[in-house]
């Protein structure tokens, strides 16, 4: 009897940790797979079609990377109350802060569209014509932002990010080789050797992996859900547990990829849906779903991630617990950036391929300012007190940080001058 | 709308006298921070129009 009692008790108590978990869990594990968007996976493809298994290990190296940046985030805007955006403001004063500002309204804007790209090119293997998939969309995330609260927008977006998993039954249908996934994928080494497009191909992938729209996200999620210091153990567990998983979609999408498509060269994740297509319409039809969820997840942050930082800086009531009448600006500033961003999709001629580079040198721009400034931020004493960096946290984050700005303004000239890293 | 894009100037000053003065302590490893940033930046920018020119040529 007392051993059943025993068991009973760790039962309730795992059971309480597990739903005390899922009160506070959403911005870490939301913002961590909608990393893995529209933009993300294409790469993910592109990046297995060329190297099959070999590049798994250093995607299981971005994991603890994006763990360490996104905590950061967490930590501030819990012991701050202030968006990335107003942190800036506040830190650095007007000059940086409109640099900030301006900059992440253009790359939100840009990423915007190459997550309708995605899903219009997902939905169209479905015959589905884009025009109606950007009504459609526009329409669902209007509807799941004016719900007026912030946690029935959070569970919406948990129950998207659950559908970031079809990539792992797709995986088994490919019945990848698990010794030379072992062998090639998890010892690392650089299949062809380290050359100019090894390196564009890893860069690629960091840039999926750490983006500036993440910070701002985040950060601006923490303080609307109404996370304090003493939420922060959970916050980070949150953004453990997304970084993880959108590592395992990711690896499993570099299954798929290195098993079927290695060798073609891949330009979208459109392009490699078809071809999955073609293999088997099980596997295409997931990759497809996959990449509309994808696009969606990344819209679904992305917008709000501008009207965030612009409601924080500009004084507008800006939380996803009011409602239109409360927060005009907020909401016209989200639908204004969700509804030009669609539009450009649908013009004829649109030089999509064009903004999806371009996307790749704003980002450069804003992500190396973003992330020193976070380090800075979670230096100050005063406003940090026991939360600030640790001397080992500051080692770590500064070579991460350090890493990530030499390697992505080396992409960014590589995207502008192509023929230097041939 | 003049007067709603007017009110958004005056927005726009208000936010600039309010953020004036960085708050955090310009301590040296700060300054050199913000001004490597800075030259990071020029040197980015100079990048784009360079290629913008060498593009439109």
């Amino acid at each position: 009897m007392k051993w059943f009692s025993q068991i009973y008790y760790r039962y309730s108590k795992s059971w309480k940790i597990i739903k005390l978990y899922f009160l506070i869990a959403g911005p870490g594990l939301v913002v961590m797979i909608a990393d893995n968007d529209a933009g993300g996976i294409t790469t993910y493809a592109a990046t297995s079609a060329k190297y099959g298994y070999g590049l798994i290990w250093f995607l299981l190296l971005l994991v603890p990377v994006a763990y360490f940046v996104q905590e950061m985030t967490v930590r501030l805007g819990a012991v701050t109350k202030r968006g990335h955006a107003e942190a800036i403001f506040d830190g650095f004063g007007a000059f940086w802060g409109w640099f900030s500002l301006i900059d992440l309204m253009l790359v939100d804007w840009l990423t915007l569209v190459t997550e309708f790209i995605g899903m219009t090119a997902a939905l169209r293997i479905f015959g589905v014509p884009p025009y109606l998939t950007v009504a459609a969309v526009c329409l669902l995330l209007g509807v799941i932002v004016l719900n007026g609260r912030y946690w029935t927008w959070e569970k919406i977006a948990l129950v998207f990010c659950a559908f970031n998993l079809i990539y792992i039954p797709g995986a088994f249908i490919v019945h990848p080789s698990v010794s030379s996934l072992v062998h090639n994928g998890l010892i690392p080494n650089f299949p062809g050797g380290f050359n100019g497009e090894m390196f564009f191909y890893l860069m690629a992938n960091i840039g999926t992996t750490i983006a500036p729209w993440m910070l701002f996200f985040q950060q601006s999620a923490v303080v609307d859900k109404g996370m304090t210091e003493k939420d922060i153990p959970w916050g980070k567990f949150d953004t453990m547990l997304g970084s993880l998983v959108t590592g395992i979609v990711g690896i499993f999408i570099f299954i798929v990829g290195g098993t079927v498509l290695r060798g073609v060269d891949i330009e979208s994740a459109g392009q490699a849906s078809r071809l999955l297509m073609g293999v088997n319409r099980y596997l295409g039809t997931f990759m497809a779903i996959g990449l509309f969820d994808a696009g969606l997840l990344g819209a679904i942050c992305i917008s709000l991630a501008s009207s965030w930082a612009f409601g924080e800086i500009f004084g507008w009531a800006h939380s996803l617990n009011n409602n239109i009448k409360e927060a005009p600006w907020f909401y016209a500033n989200y639908f204004l950036t969700l509804l030009t961003a669609g539009a450009v999709v649908l013009i004829p001629g649109a030089p999509l391929v064009l903004i999806t580079l371009f996307v790749q040198v704003v980002a450069v721009t804003l992500l190396p300012a973003a992330l020193v400034f976070l380090i800075l931020l979670l230096n100050d004493e005063k406003t940090m007190g026991e939360y600030r960096n640790t001397r080992i946290q500051n080692i770590l984050n500064s070579v991460i940080v350090l890493t990530i700005v030499v390697l992505s303004s080396l992409y960014g000239v590589s995207v502008l001058f192509p023929k230097l890293f041939q | 709308m003049w007067k709603i894009v007017r009110r958004q100037f005056e927005k726009i000053g208000e936010i600039n006298r309010k953020y004036s003065k960085p708050r955090i302590e310009m301590s040296a490893p700060v300054r050199w921070s913000l001004l490597l940033l800075r030259c990071y930046l020029l040197f980015l920018v100079g990048l784009m129009i360079f290629r913008f020119i060498t593009l439109l040529h």
